[in-house]
């Protein structure tokens, strides 16, 4: 694809969301630091936002067909990953992560996009998922994945790969009874799914119904929530940074992990009530987009893993955000784009880069010459196509 | 959004399962409107009461500590006294940095890092941990040098103890642990009445943890403590406790006590314990320093109990004063029992039976008053039970109850075995004896010193009534009178207590050897003695009373640890000064004789 065409076919609007989220997650993490006095993690969020734009770029060069030969190698590698993660001692109370010398790795990331392109991959050319037994094929690939994610115990992470079936089966053409049977079922299997919870887990899930406006400080996940609220709420409408209206009591904005899962509580604090709808604005414009191309496209596959990019990084969004205002339990999930942390903006920004390969290319493909898509370099790619 | 996806496709041909991304859009902005909604709803519903909470948050309320009272002697010297100095705390929640924040207060302060870290961490969701309490101005210095931020450490004014006294009447006076919770003395007993109330102010503090304003009309001023005056006088506790000095280097005791009393009021002029403590250095005192010996231990009080069984059968008529005993020559068999005493005496008065010590007359007299009268000898002199003085720590001693007794009894008793007593018992009921035959309980404190209560809301001020002593009749006044001025009198002048002679006043007192148990077991030990002494002056109307009580005495024979040699030369040297000390007019005509030459009891 020469140069001009990316520029005249790139899905410009996903592009500009995407990197206006990663600038507001920046102006969220420098509050974090100013309110906790704790580190100066908006340096290291900027390095690595300067890291996963190139990786954004780079990843919309090679067609995304070319995903779709190593999807079922990439799938079988990521089941590998998360099981040799329980060779490893666990940190934080979970086996989630392999240690490496510079950073430590998540196989569970890289399991959301190797289910997405499996997914697609085998739900393309294929009808039989219109009859009830052909879903258990789909199903048993999600639920290897989820099932080991699961244990590490990464509760939140696992729940991403049920909208991301269900949206990817949907957009395939399975039959929507078929599915409200499972979830039929899922339902039914609640109590089930209670009692074989841990009792943190409990706690956070009643904390939610026992949500009150006054009164006492609640303890234990109650004060989390409460604090977020709290947080939220004490930006008013236009935020402390154009106000200025600080409360005296720092214990007020005392909140844990307030630059990773409650970042979307210090844009709040900062940019008032209008700095988080501005926030899921741009989230609904980038996902909204994003199905668009997934309309526009007309090969099977990429629509497929357009509609899985979607499903994931909005489930994502809405579990985060709906914890954050105590309308879900609090699951330890970042939110895309803006949360602090390396390697799940490395993989958002993959998925992103992804999703803007397939609004390139929608629906055919300018054959480029195969000797051009063997090499490595997409840079030299652009140049040779300019 | 759905209209321009069909426009921007490449053929407006309607594609198959298009109608599934639309719903899934639909759902997707469903979503969000419910977010959207929430956080709506988060501002304008919520934001007051949380806003609420939020005021609540930074007015904060501080506790202002109440100054404990000071503990007075009976002239007025100061044994304890209160300083406002600074004390270091950290807020752990509030902390970023927690390891090189306690890196460098452990450095200023003189403490382990690593501990402090550890405490740090501990507490890392707690608002307040205190690092060092009660540092000295130079170590303030050090840490205010270090600039750390302002939000996660601070100063708390706390009161320090000091006892200008050091030693001198530790037992007495006890000591303030670094809560500010007494321990021991009185500052444990009347703890409530030294410490005060605190009280309570209101601070507001700005976003970096200032204070910028006091709420006075919200403060609660602390009630501070109330000073006590003690009984004790300095200048004779001063005496005392070089008097046990002396003893313990002479006869390296395991230990010993010493108690002056005024018999009239059963004040306690004097009290001291060894081995002691200093209230300012409480860290690595032994155990047994704690203990308030005069109080708490208990022994067989031997000799020195017998006058009590004199008095008492004198008061109910089964001996008369000038009747005389058989001694039976140092040999008695009284049951199955065969008694002995040191030499062998025949005839005695009752007034030697007391000089000579000998244990014969004394059974013979027991045999008089029977178990039944033996007990109640014991108990109205308020043996078995504590004498009630307003210390902690007090023992009763034993005084087993009458159906435990056997015909042993009716020779043991008389001669101060079978019941254990403290050494401020023994004392208390001499008090009974010298004047006219009241028990009064011994007390410490003489008065509140409320001088310090005067600019402050004293009616609000903690009530702990100081009760008077309790005074009982429990002899008449002329067999205690005759037990004293004759029997006790003769004790000092010819018998055992010939060491304790005054020129100048006429000295009663009873010497007393308890052997103790052998720690090797098998009865009785016969080199391990308590050896005590109790005397007063002047015979005719006592205005002091001293006992001198000494635990396994060592010296180069055994009659050299009796009560005679080790104890009544110290409590004679301690009775002389308090005498001279409390102005006490002499008499002339009584003179100290030169003769000390030792009769074994």
């Amino acid at each position: 694809m020469s140069l001009p065409d990316w520029f005249r076919r790139l899905p410009w609007p996903i592009l500009i969301c995407a990197v206006a989220l990663m600038l507001l997650g920046v102006a969220g993490i420098e509050r974090g630091d100013e309110l906790t006095g704790l580190g100066t993690f908006r340096g290291k969020q900027i390095v690595w936002i300067a890291l996963s734009l190139p990786v954004l770029l780079v990843a919309t060069i090679p067609s995304y067909r070319r995903w779709k030969s190593v999807a079922a190698a990439l799938y079988v590698l990521s089941v590998v990953l998360l099981v040799v993660v329980y060779a490893f001692p666990p940190k934080w109370g979970s086996r989630r992560w392999i240690p490496f010398p510079l950073m430590n790795f998540q196989p569970s990331e890289m399991a959301k996009l190797a289910l997405i392109l499996a997914l697609a991959r085998y739900l393309a050319y294929r009808e039989n998922f219109r009859q009830l037994t052909g879903l258990i094929l789909p199903f048993l690939m999600t639920l290897i994945p989820l099932g080991l994610i699961l244990k590490e115990p990464d509760l939140g992470t696992s729940l991403l790969f049920i909208p991301v079936l269900f949206s990817m089966l949907f957009a395939a053409g399975a039959k929507p009874w078929h599915l409200g049977l499972v979830v039929l079922l899922g339902v039914l299997l609640a109590p089930v799914l209670w009692l074989g919870m841990s009792a943190e887990q409990q706690s956070r899930v009643t904390a939610v119904f026992q949500q009150q406006d006054g009164g006492e400080m609640p303890g234990g996940d109650g004060y989390h929530l409460h604090q977020s609220k709290l947080v939220l709420s004490l930006g008013g409408v236009w935020g402390s940074q154009w106000t200025g209206t600080l409360l005296d009591d720092p214990l007020a904005y005392h909140l844990p992990a307030c630059r990773t899962d409650f970042i979307l509580c210090m844009v709040g604090e900062r940019f008032g009530l209008l700095g988080t709808l501005a926030a899921l604005l741009l989230y609904l414009v980038l996902y909204g987009w994003g199905l668009l191309v997934a309309n526009r496209t007309r090969e099977p596959f990429g629509r497929l893993v357009a509609v899985g990019i979607v499903a994931l990084l909005a489930a994502q969004t809405v579990i985060n955000t709906a914890m954050t205002v105590g309308l879900m339990p609090i699951t330890g999930i970042t939110l895309p784009l803006m949360s602090y942390g390396g390697s799940s903006l490395l993989f958002t920004a993959t998925a992103i880069g992804l999703l803007l390969n397939i609004g390139l290319r929608p629906g055919y493909e300018i054959s480029a010459n195969p000797f051009r898509f063997g090499s490595r370099s997409g840079l030299k790619i652009l140049r040779s196509a300019a | 959004m759905e209209a321009k996806a069909t426009t921007a496709a490449p053929r407006p041909v309607r594609l198959p399962g298009l109608w599934r991304m639309r719903l899934v859009a639909t759902g997707l902005l469903l979503f969000w409107l419910v977010l959207a909604g929430r956080l709506v709803q988060l501002h304008s519903f919520s934001g007051k009461q949380l806003a609420n909470l939020a005021e609540r948050q930074r007015s904060l309320e501080e506790a202002v500590p109440a100054r404990p009272g000071d503990i007075l002697d009976r002239n007025g010297r100061v044994y304890a006294t209160s300083v406002a100095v600074p004390s270091v705390y950290v807020v752990p929640n509030r902390m970023s940095e927690s390891w090189a924040v306690a890196e460098q207060l452990a450095v200023a302060l003189d403490l382990d890092p690593d501990r402090l870290y550890e405490q740090i961490s501990l507490h890392s969701r707690h608002q307040f941990l205190w690092v060092k309490r009660r540092i000295s101005p130079v170590e303030a210095a050090r840490v205010r040098k270090l600039n750390l931020p302002e939000t996660v450490w601070g100063f708390r004014e706390e009161f320090r103890r000091y006892y200008p006294m050091g030693t001198l009447a530790a037992h007495v006076v006890g000591m303030r642990d670094i809560d500010g919770k007494g321990k021991g003395g009185v500052e444990e007993q009347y703890d409530a009445l030294l410490r005060g109330v605190d009280g309570s102010r209101q601070l507001m503090r700005d976003a970096r943890g200032r204070v910028i304003e006091v709420r006075e009309q919200a403060a609660k001023p602390p009630k501070h403590g109330t000073s006590l005056q003690l009984t004790i006088d300095s200048r004779i506790q001063s005496q005392v406790e070089l008097a046990l000095d002396e003893l313990a280097l002479k006869f390296k005791p395991h230990s010993a006590c010493a108690v002056v009393l005024d018999p009239k009021t059963s004040e306690v002029l004097a009290l001291s314990s060894r081995p002691t403590f200093d209230p300012n250095q409480p860290a690595g005192v032994p155990d047994a320093a704690w203990k308030n010996t005069a109080l708490c231990a208990i022994y067989e009080p031997g000799s020195t109990f017998k006058p009590f069984i004199v008095a008492f059968a004198l008061q109910q008529g089964v001996i008369r004063a000038d009747e005389s005993f058989n001694c039976e020559n140092g040999e008695y068999r009284m049951g199955r029992r065969l008694l002995h005493d040191h030499h062998p005496y025949g005839n005695l008065s009752v007034t030697d039976i007391l000089v000579k010590s000998s244990n014969i007359g004394m059974a013979k007299i027991g045999l008089r008053l029977q178990n039944t009268g033996l007990y109640d000898a014991a108990s109205v002199f308020g043996f078995g039970a504590v004498t009630g003085i307003d210390l902690p720590g007090e023992l009763p001693g034993l005084l087993r109850p009458l159906a435990k007794w056997t015909s042993y009894s009716t020779g043991s008793i008389p001669m101060g075995q079978e019941l254990s007593t403290t050494p401020l018992q023994i004392i208390t009921a001499y008090g009974a004896l010298s004047n006219g035959g009241q028990l009064i309980s011994p007390h410490v404190v003489l008065r509140r010193d409320d001088h310090l209560l005067q600019d402050l809301d004293s009616s609000s001020a903690p009530r702990q009534e100081l009760a008077g002593p309790v005074v009982s009749k429990v002899i008449q006044r002329e067999p205690a009178d005759w037990v004293r001025t004759e029997a006790l009198t003769a004790v000092i002048e010819r018998g055992t207590g010939k060491r304790a002679r005054l020129a100048g006043y006429r000295v009663f007192g009873k010497t007393g050897t308890a052997q103790k148990l052998d720690p090797r077991g098998g009865g009785y030990s016969s080199r391990l003695h308590i050896s005590s002494f109790v005397c007063g002056a002047p015979a005719t109307d006592p205005r002091v009373l001293v006992i001198v009580s000494v635990d396994e005495p060592h010296g180069e024979t055994t009659a050299a640890t009796f009560g005679g040699t080790v104890a009544a030369p110290t409590a004679a040297s301690i009775l002389e000064k308090s005498l001279r000390l409390l102005e006490v007019p002499s008499d002339p005509t009584v003179t100290a004789g030169l003769d000390t030459e030792l009769e074994v009891e």
